[in-house]
């Protein structure tokens, strides 16, 4: 039902306003109810209250206000639209939808507007001709418009560019003269824009809708690695506003790796974001994507070329002083701006596990270590020389015929020899061969249908220069030149950086036997509009070698993931987002951005204005019926302002008192337990710390002063060398405020001595978890651990033990598997035993001992107490009692009595005398 | 339930302490106690324990205190403190009526009458009278602890009527605080009561801005606060009640305060929305002044 500018989606609901005269006969019936009050002189009012009360009616301009209100709601139920003059044009519609990755960051927008402008022209009977530019169709028809509304609704974007000329051809051949053109364009301007909309203007009336600019795909730009991570050039179509997103960089499997922000300022079109990543997590990232522009475009993906592998470089052991004339040299210069390199021996090569292994000639070897390492999918780059002339080795891809060829010399009757081009099947196919590149000189290869498939890069008299051949998983590649310039300017020139950059492409990916560098590469995933990997379609075709490099992303050719063997090749949506353009204003076309048709429709406003009616209407129903509303909330205030006040003042106050000068407890120094809650662990802990107390005090410089029970949730741990702490096999959790309270401790260089105190159970409980040290341990920042080395500081911090026994002396003890631990000066942040040393060490207060030991050793209460003052020594010392301070008894004990047996026996000394 | 007393206590000692200590006159001995003294500190009649003394043959033998004679060779007269301290005894009504305000400015007329009634205590007491609340302190104390528990059943006392029939001694004072919105007649017959104990005292009267203005408009329902028997009563148009209310009310005041004056006890009105001071001297000057004598 039409109305003027006004339409009727449900002008059913219009009966609604017959109910208003009921509405007027009840409000004129009731009366407005009457208010109570409490009031105690009642007996008073009594006598003067003789009359019938007499009631009073809901004044005029009240009922007025509510049937009005009625009348608002019943009209919104009617969902009125107010149609703009310039649409209510009554002719079909012809729609162009962009469905390329363009579109796809303002696809909800688009699909929306293409279903609001369907439904109206069902609604008013139209055809639609329904055009999509992607993939447009031969020859678009005007179709009911039920069949557009499910065509639109089963659409989705592409990840390829649309095919504007397309369209506009396929229209050039359709009569659009009588009909309304509305294209919802993508952001991207193409060769064949124009075209279209010179095309849409055949139409009777045009419009085109263009996204906002932040509705605009972002694109990704350069990506280069740096030394410490990578950087990442980003840029976008519409420059006007400011626009901030974030880049998140995604492993293989999809697991975020970093983060970055990139903003542009106004008028800014390329911003640039630096990544800090260690480089084996570079390395993983696969692929690049801004969080709020879910387009294939703006989506980068990464393949082989990306990251920087570790090159080691074998250097000779009589590196010569002169940089310039040593092999590596070249080879080091070379690779430093896209690799990182290590130079060393083999064996320090060998350490770090590098991708792939130089071998200058000088340094030529094939020790079983280095056949192992291309075995296990190394790759071994090595080059000529005098040495391989000689006596050729196990390690070469070919069959050398030992000595080389040389020409172009003075007592030669040949020139110098220029590089053949690539061949197809070379990995350096389509490198540019420049015209200076000269060998003189050059190690031969047999000849053969072997060499022939194994060769890489030829001289122009077609003997072989580079030479390649799987070796186990591995790979060698071999230049028939030496390293340096002596044979060849190859080492000098451009090319040699660019034949070596394309093999640390190999080297990343897992050799594997196949792959030899030729073949078709096949997708193996794809991306869809929205930018996400997915298998790839049947329309999919492998790409051949040969055509990779300038493959545009097509239908057939997909943008993706090619894999040949183990290799590869990503194929992104933009190559070159400096050449895009934004598809800005075209001359005809009515431009309008998305998201307006949605606003002329009425019933929402009417609906809140109904709404706000009925609110305000509360108030006037207070007001006639006498009642004083008082708005302001006096109450609240009273109380939440002091609470606000005091909780200002209040809160800062535990932290003032921490702050303001010193605990005293930083003055001496206590030895501490941890409590555990219960009470006769807690008291033999004391015990012990007591004992252990007495016997630093009487033995060596450390003079404790005394013994804390501390509770990491509570207690600062800062002052303590070392806590004891006793667990049980039932001890709970620590709570989170505890354990990160310990990993703080630890990370300070504090000891953490866990004691199982259960060694003499150890035979009934062998190899199973200790469930309470597993749940207490569970969110601690245990190291790797180790049982105590023979020679780890702990045996001979004071005294030279070899046990550590305290009830038991069996229990095995562990401690921190690296003992360089950094910043701890080596001492290790937890030591893990189960020898029940509170025992050991417990005394009562006339310095007897508590609690009898288990005497597995001879004299094992003085053993245990010499380890306690071993751990007390350590926990302060650190590292310091690990040089040779002990030389002399350790010689002696070796039986070697010329070095002056001073001390008969392992004997305390002073510590600080050293 | 304890905060608000102690709010109470507050604002009642803030009141007071504006004030000099004032000693109510003691009209019963008026002739042999020196002015403004009131620890008479030396044995005469009174309720407590003073001191033992030698017996002396001018006492009378019922006047031996065995006990503590038995003790020793010498005969003990018990002595009691000459107590010339006035004693008096509060009463503020606590009924529904009471615990009600017309608006969140003012303090409900049952807060209003405690504060006053707790002031008033302080006072006296600094002063050195003995003060109790009706039916509910056991016995009349004196000094801070006193004041304490004056103040605490003055803050939390339900206030029952028949707690004005409860014992009090004779020639004590009584400060009675309510609406007095029952009939006159009604508080006539109490009054001539305490009058014929013989007891005599001051009333104060919480008058509550709405009940003497009747502010309400437009269509009412008014009911007696908390459970009543009085039946709710509907008005139409409450404006056009107002001024037959006012006179009316107006009316029950004259009625009362005729009547009080009769029976020789001050009235002194109060009304929610003035500050107590002015009622707080008021008192003061009530049970100082003469006309109470």
């Amino acid at each position: 039902m039409t109305l003027g500018p006004l339409t009727f989606l449900a002008p059913l609901a219009l009966l609604g306003l017959l109910a208003l005269p009921l509405v007027w006969w009840l409000l004129r019936v009731t009366p407005p109810s009457p208010k109570r009050q409490p009031f105690p002189p009642l007996r008073i009012l009594q006598d003067v209250i003789t009359d019938e009360e007499t009631p009073d009616s809901t004044p005029l301009w009240l009922l007025l206000f509510r049937l009005l209100m009625v009348a608002l709601i019943a009209i919104a139920l009617a969902r009125p639209v107010f149609l703009a003059p310039e649409t209510e044009t009554n002719r079909p519609l012809v729609l162009i939808i962009d469905d390329g990755w363009d579109t796809a960051t303002n696809w909800n927008a688009a699909i929306e507007e293409a279903e609001n402008l369907v439904t109206e022209a069902r609604r008013k009977n139209f055809e639609v001709m329904l055009a999509t530019t992607v993939a447009p169709a031969e020859m678009p028809i005007f179709a009911p418009a039920e069949e557009a509304l499910r065509a639109i609704k089963s659409l989705s974007p592409k990840a390829l560019p649309p095919a504007h000329s397309d369209v506009a051809t396929a229209l050039d051949n359709t009569d659009i003269t009588g009909a309304n053109a509305v294209w919802l364009s993508g952001s991207i301007l193409t060769a064949g824009t124009d075209e279209l909309a010179i095309a849409l203007n055949t139409a009777a009336h045009s419009k085109r809708l263009v996204p906002a600019g932040e509705a605009k795909p972002l694109l990704p730009g350069d990506i280069e690695e740096t030394a410490n991570g990578f950087r990442s050039v980003w840029h976008r179509l519409d420059t006007r506003s400011p626009r901030t997103t974030e880049i998140t960089a995604l492993g293989r499997d999809g697991q975020v790796l970093a983060r970055g922000d990139i903003s542009f300022a106004p008028g800014e079109s390329r911003t640039e974001v630096k990544f800090e990543l260690p480089a084996e997590l570079r390395n993983r990232v696969s692929l690049l994507r801004p969080s709020d522009s879910a387009s294939a475009g703006s989506v980068r993906l990464l393949d082989d070329s990306w990251g920087r592998p570790l090159v080691g470089i074998i250097t000779a052991a009589r590196d010569s002083g002169s940089p310039l004339l040593s092999e590596p040299f070249y080879t080091r210069t070379a690779l430093t701006p896209y690799a990182d390199l290590f130079t060393g021996s083999l064996d320090e090569l060998l350490t770090v596990n590098p991708g792939v292994i130089v071998m200058p000639d000088e340094a030529r070897t094939d020790t079983p270590e280095l056949r192992q390492y291309v075995e296990d999918g190394g790759l071994l780059i090595r080059f000529s020389g005098p040495k391989v002339a000689k006596r050729p080795d196990n390690l070469l891809p070919v069959r050398l015929r030992g000595e080389g060829r040389e020409f172009g010399g003075a007592l030669t009757w040949e020139d110098p020899q220029m590089l053949a081009p690539f061949e197809s099947n070379s990995p350096f196919f389509g490198l540019p061969i420049p015209e200076d590149v000269t060998v003189t000189r050059q190690i031969m290869a047999e000849p053969g249908a072997r060499t022939d498939a194994h060769t890489w890069a030829r001289l122009q008299d077609g003997s072989p220069i580079v030479t390649s051949s799987t070796f186990g998983n591995g790979r060698i590649v071999l230049f028939h030149v030496t390293a340096g310039p002596e044979w060849s300017n190859l080492a000098i020139g451009g090319l040699y950086v660019d034949m070596l950059r394309r093999m640390l492409e190999m080297a990343r990916s897992t050799p594997s036997r196949s792959s030899d560098g030729s073949g078709n590469w096949a997708p193996e995933r794809v991306l869809t509009g929205f930018g996400h990997l997915t298998n790839p379609g049947i329309d999919a075709r492998p790409i051949p070698e040969a055509e990779l490099i300038d493959t545009e992303i097509s239908r057939q050719t997909p943008p993706g993931l090619y894999r040949q063997g183990a290799r590869r090749r990503a194929l992104n949506v933009v190559k070159d987002p400096e050449s895009l353009k934004d598809i800005g204003k075209l001359p005809g076309v009515l431009t309008d951005t998305y998201g307006q048709t949605e606003k002329r429709s009425l019933r929402g406003i009417l609906l809140a204005l109904a709404l706000l009616m009925l609110g305000i209407d509360a108030l006037f129903a207070l007001f006639v019926s006498g009642r004083q509303v008082n708005l302001r909330p006096r109450r609240i205030h009273e109380k939440i302002i002091p609470l606000m006040l005091v909780s200002i003042f209040i809160a800062p106050l535990p932290s003032h008192a921490a702050e303001a000068g010193y605990d005293p407890e930083a003055l001496e120094l206590h030895l501490a337990y941890i409590k555990t809650g219960h009470s006769g662990t807690d008291s033999l802990s004391e015990a012990a710390m007591l004992g252990l107390v007495d016997a630093l005090n009487r033995r060596t410089t450390i003079e404790p002063v005394g013994v804390r029970g501390v509770d990491p949730e509570t207690d600062p741990l800062v002052y303590y060398p070392f806590l004891y702490f006793p667990v049980k096999r039932d001890a709970s959790a620590l709570s989170d405020v505890a354990s990160a309270a310990l990993n703080d401790y630890m990370a300070g260089a504090g000891t953490i001595v866990f004691d199982t105190q259960d060694a003499g159970d150890q035979s009934f409980l062998e190899g199973t978890t200790h469930p309470g040290l597993a749940r207490i341990t569970e969110n601690l920042d245990i190291p790797r651990l180790i049982e105590v080395p023979e020679d780890h500081v702990l045996t001979k911090s004071f005294y030279l033990i070899q046990v550590f026994p305290g009830r038991w002396a069996n229990g095995q003890v562990w401690v921190d598997r690296n003992v360089n631990g950094a910043a701890r000066d080596g001492v290790s942040s937890v030591i893990i035993g189960s020898n029940n040393w509170a025992a050991g060490w417990a005394q009562d207060d006339d310095n007897q001992p508590l609690v009898d030991l288990e005497r597995d050793i001879v004299n094992q209460r003085e053993m245990s107490l010499r380890f306690g003052v071993n751990l007390a020594m350590y926990a302060l010392a650190g590292n310091y009692k690990s040089d040779q301070v002990h030389a002399a008894a350790l010689v002696e004990r070796l039986g070697r009595q010329e070095l002056q047996p001073r001390n008969p026996g392992p004997s305390p000394r002073n510590g600080d005398n050293e | 339930m304890l905060t608000a007393p102690l709010h109470q206590r507050q604002e009642a000692e803030s009141l007071a302490a504006g004030y000099p200590a004032l000693l109510a006159e003691a009209e019963r001995v008026a002739a042999v106690v020196a002015q403004g003294v009131h620890g008479r500190r030396r044995p005469g009649q009174g309720e407590t324990f003073w001191q033992y003394r030698n017996y002396h043959s001018s006492d009378q033998a019922n006047r031996i205190d065995w006990r503590r004679s038995a003790r020793g060779d010498t005969l003990y007269v018990r002595d009691n403190e000459w107590e010339v301290a006035n004693t008096i005894f509060f009463w503020r009504d606590g009924t529904d009526g009471m615990d009600w305000t017309s608006s969140s400015k003012f303090p409900t007329k049952k807060n209003r009458a405690s504060v006053l009634c707790m002031a008033l205590a302080s006072l006296l007491m600094r002063a050195g009278e003995r003060c109790a609340v009706i039916g509910e302190s056991d016995h009349p104390r004196s000094g801070r602890a006193g004041l304490e528990e004056v103040s605490l059943r003055l803050a939390i006392s339900d206030g029952l009527t028949h707690n004005l029939d409860s014992d009090i001694p004779a020639h004590t004072r009584l400060v009675l605080a309510s609406d007095f919105l029952e009939s006159p007649d009604v508080w006539q017959g109490r009054l001539a009561g305490f009058s014929a104990r013989p007891a005599k005292g001051v009333l104060l009267r919480i008058i509550d801005p709405a009940e003497k203005q009747f502010p309400y408009k437009g269509r009412m329902q008014l009911h007696f606060p908390g459970l009543s028997s009085l039946p709710e009563l509907v008005i139409g148009r409450a404006e056009k009640a107002r001024e037959d209310y006012r006179k009316c009310f107006k009316a029950h005041g004259t009625v009362l305060s005729d009547m009080t004056r009769r029976l020789g006890w001050p009235l002194i009105t109060h009304i929610t929305d003035q500050p107590p001071n002015i009622a707080l001297t008021l008192l003061f000057m009530a049970l100082s002044g003469e006309q109470i004598l």
